[in-house]
């Protein structure tokens, strides 16, 4: 398993971010982590990425913790939500600050901006950038390193639909070839089509975890079924 | 270790704030000469500007730059928190003690470089005008390069000072006016105080150690020494802050 969370437990002071989540990521497919605002999504996978540090629990990826990965941007490509930029520097430089220190060559950045498509905007400032490019440009940060495990965190927010079929595509693309995707998302329309598993996440509780196929099956479509999940919960309004 | 400072560099090259910094800096050294030697010649018509006390006041403002130098140092931590590229550093080197180092050691080299180009103006400056007005300059050569040095050293090491707090306290205009505004008006009073003590409080220790004119300071080589162990323990207290920091 490239992706593995023991038992992962998150306290922020009194509340309970994340609650005992156990869950083992494949290699080879594109796996959604679905869940309300809320529910713990971006925490869990800022304790993957060892961001934060889970209150008890592990999570590694391909067998160590993220912080002792010899080569952590080889390994593990991430494009998290609300990543940042310089205003006053240009995508080109805010690609090449990070490869620098990732030790990877300059030439790389221009290969990660062509797939992302903003080569033509490389040299303005990210301060001029829609959304939508923000978010292309932490997917190429993402890309730098050649990873073979992506973790994105709603990477789909602020693309258009052209942008989100390419970003299925690529996707699809990475997991065929033997790679992780591991996606959060609020968006369930867009993962239905996209993903091959699917991890529903409430309250900081990992309800499910089964293909998409299996969640989607019978009468009732996957967001019937996530409905259904979250509402079985003791406490489960929205 | 020397790609992490490299990026770092980098960093602070593709920011327009650092060229500012520098302009700055390059403006208080040259302006704020100048001016001292028009003060002097008004105000203290007795005062011989090549004697050495004369000497060190005018050349002293070579190290302005320090306090310029603490902000880039905040800036260049704080400011990665501020617009959100903390998390795609850490990312990167997920060793968040190494990119503080880094910082340290990038924003040190600014520092130097700041600070020559802001003493040799502050000296050509002054040596210039000394020349053409005839006054004879009292101090060889080797002492001149020396309490250069000292102020060089000052503004680098002010860097430092800054890349720790900005460690510590990641709100960036808090970090700021704490540093530039709260303490160095905090400073006096203490001073005032407890005199014993006042002169190992920071801003008179850079003040020792940049070569400041006043009656209750270190020599310079132990202003020097207490400002350098300040800078030192507040990286590493930023770095112990910064490890237990969730990025969120």
């Amino acid at each position: 398993m490239s992706v593995v969370f023991r038992s992962v437990t998150k306290r922020f002071g009194e509340s309970l971010a994340l609650d005992g989540v156990s869950a083992d990521v494949r290699a080879g497919a594109v796996t959604a982590l679905l869940g309300n605002n809320g529910a713990g999504k971006s925490t869990l996978l800022r304790v993957l990425l060892g961001l934060v540090a889970p209150t008890s629990g592990s999570a590694t990826v391909e067998g160590s913790a993220y912080r002792d990965l010899p080569h952590p941007t080889r390994t593990v490509g991430t494009a998290l939500e609300g990543a940042g930029f310089h205003p006053s520097r240009s995508g080109r430089d805010h690609l090449r600050m990070l490869a620098r220190a990732a030790a990877v060559a300059d030439n790389r950045v221009d290969e990660v901006l062509d797939l992302v498509d903003l080569a033509g905007v490389a040299s303005k400032k990210v301060g001029s950038y829609s959304f939508g490019m923000r978010q292309r440009l932490a997917l190429a940060g993402g890309l730098l390193g050649g990873p073979n495990v992506l973790v994105l965190d709603e990477p789909a927010n602020g693309l258009d639909p052209r942008g989100i079929r390419w970003l299925r595509q690529f996707l699809r693309d990475f997991a065929d070839r033997g790679n992780t995707a591991l996606v959060s998302s609020h968006a369930l329309a867009e993962v239905a089509v996209g993903a091959d598993e699917v991890m529903v996440l409430h309250r900081g509780r990992l309800l499910a975890h089964s293909p998409v196929d299996e969640m989607s099956s019978g009468r009732r479509g996957l967001e019937e079924s996530f409905f259904a999940l979250i509402e079985a919960e003791p406490d489960g309004r929205m | 270790m020397s790609r992490l400072v490299a990026s770092e560099l980098f960093k602070l090259r593709t920011m327009r704030f650092t060229w500012g910094l520098l302009a700055g800096a390059v403006g208080l050294a040259g302006l704020g000469t100048a001016l001292n030697i028009s003060v002097f010649v008004k105000l203290l018509p007795g005062l011989d500007l090549g004697s050495e006390a004369g000497l060190h006041s005018l050349l002293a403002n070579g190290a302005n730059a320090s306090i310029l130098m603490v902000v880039l140092g905040i800036v260049a931590v704080a400011g990665e928190y501020r617009h959100g590229t903390i998390a795609q550093t850490f990312l990167v080197t997920p060793r968040r003690g190494q990119v503080i180092v880094a910082k340290a050691v990038a924003v040190a080299i600014a520092g130097t470089a700041m600070g020559i180009l802001a003493a040799s103006l502050s000296a050509a400056v002054t040596l210039s005008w000394l020349v053409t007005h005839s006054i004879p300059i009292q101090l060889p050569a080797v002492a001149i390069v020396l309490f250069l040095l000292g102020g060089i050293a000052a503004t680098a090491l002010a860097g430092v000072f800054g890349v720790g707090l900005g460690a510590l306290f990641r709100g960036q205009v808090a970090a700021i006016v704490m540093a530039v505004v709260v303490e160095p008006l905090v400073e006096p009073l203490i001073a005032q105080w407890l005199p014993a003590l006042g002169k190992y409080l920071p801003t008179s220790a850079l003040g020792a150690l940049i070569g400041r004119a006043g009656s209750n300071l270190l020599p310079i080589w132990a202003g020097g020494v207490v400002y350098a162990a300040y800078a030192l323990v507040l990286v590493a207290a930023g770095i112990a802050v910064t490890n237990r920091r969730p990025i969120t």
